[in-house]
């Protein structure tokens, strides 16, 4: 939970869009799992 | 019925299996800015764990830049304001569904992963995770797969970045979501005379729950329900089933908490002048409120019971983990029976 004095206007809509195409996560370790911003 | 599916989902929890994914996520702090190996371990942990009771994980990146938020430090008490303007925020949803899932609008269950800067954040919110982990467990047990989707939101503690991320990509896509359930700090109860506070001015904006803390001489034992309109059935819904948790939980008292602001973003300006009504919108439902997405939060109020909040104190041996297995089945059970239309 975010802290109680946080004001409203920032809970405003979000921008920025998607660095990539979502994919799927077979395995936590196993071929696919892609570490954070190096994508698939 | 309601009640005869909780009867049986409240059989089926484990409330050691809570405790031990709560052990599992609060081992340190969970941060994609701060920890992020911490944060990427946490990640593996209920990736590993919801595709082993059957979901199929996918991982939603996310590259913002200027957003307004929060921070995730006490700071100074001098240096009260807590705004940040986030220059950039690279982090990652995990979004899970079920084979087979019907293509139905979507009851969509939600937690954040990560926790604030020096807290392991057990109760806030490892517990609420733990809480998406056992219901992913019961549901994914069923015979049908049921239209529910499971989501951990990323940097919450920013400033409800992650949801709002993902409520606007649920827009995007067009996907019909049912309704949202937003778990947050479901873990804590002080069922003590008096060890339930309010926030200043909230006998005056809320009274019919004031007085029902006042007549309950101020115990932290129950849950609160914070809806809106959209989500009043839904609602009444969950207080029924874990009304009747019991005699294999403990039964859960619940208190439900109407927010009367319009959906959307005219919502957000009225809270600037009814200040106690920000704290109903303190958490990742309130990123699909503002997307007119139907969303009710479930909480233990967090700060207002739990003097653990935020601090490196937030630990899993607070949490009580029977009334936690049975917010897990009353959960699980509303999402089964969420309301139509």
């Amino acid at each position: 939970m975010v802290m109680g004095d946080v004001h409203p206007l920032v809970l405003l809509y979000t921008r920025g869009r998607p660095t990539s195409t979502r994919y799927d996560l077979p395995s936590p370790c196993g071929p696919g799992y892609c570490e954070l911003g190096k994508g698939p | 019925m309601i009640e005869s599916a909780m009867q049986t989902l409240a059989g089926q929890v484990d409330p050691a299996r809570l405790r031990r994914d709560v052990d599992a996520l609060a081992a340190c702090p969970r941060s994609r800015v701060r920890t992020p190996k911490a944060m990427a371990e946490a990640e593996r942990h209920v990736t590993g764990e919801l595709t082993a009771a059957g979901w199929q994980v996918e991982r939603e990146p996310f590259d913002l830049r200027w957003q307004p938020g929060t921070t995730d430090r006490q700071g100074h008490r001098l240096l009260p304001l807590k705004l940040r303007l986030h220059r950039r925020l690279t982090g990652a949803n995990l979004i899970a569904r079920l084979p087979g899932h019907p293509q139905r609008p979507t009851v969509l269950i939600g937690a954040h992963l990560d926790s604030v800067d020096a807290s392991p954040g057990a109760d806030d919110n490892a517990s609420g995770v733990a809480v998406l982990l056992e219901a992913a467990r019961l549901l994914g047990a069923l015979e049908e797969p049921p239209p529910v989707t499971l989501m951990c939101f990323d940097m919450e503690e920013l400033g409800l970045i992650g949801s709002r991320y993902a409520a606007r990509q649920f827009t995007a896509r067009q996907e019909q979501v049912a309704g949202m359930i937003c778990l947050e700090s479901v873990g804590y109860f002080a069922p003590e005379p008096g060890g339930q506070r309010l926030p200043a001015g909230f006998g005056l904006a809320f009274p019919s729950a004031a007085r029902e803390v006042r007549a309950n001489r101020f115990r932290g034992d129950f849950t609160l329900v914070v809806h809106r309109r959209s989500t009043q059935d839904a609602a009444t819904l969950w207080q029924r089933a874990a009304a009747c948790a019991g005699p294999a939980l403990p039964a859960l008292p619940s208190i439900a908490l109407r927010d009367r602001r319009p959906e959307g973003p005219l919502g957000l300006l009225i809270g600037l002048a009814v200040p106690p009504a920000n704290h109903l919108g303190r958490s990742d439902h309130a990123s699909f409120w503002n997307r007119r997405i139907p969303a009710l939060m479930l909480t233990g109020t967090a700060n207002f019971r739990n003097q653990h909040y935020h601090r490196p104190t937030d630990t899993p041996d607070l949490l009580d983990y029977d009334r936690l297995a049975a917010v897990t089945a009353a959960t699980a059970a509303t999402a089964l029976h969420w309301p139509c239309g």
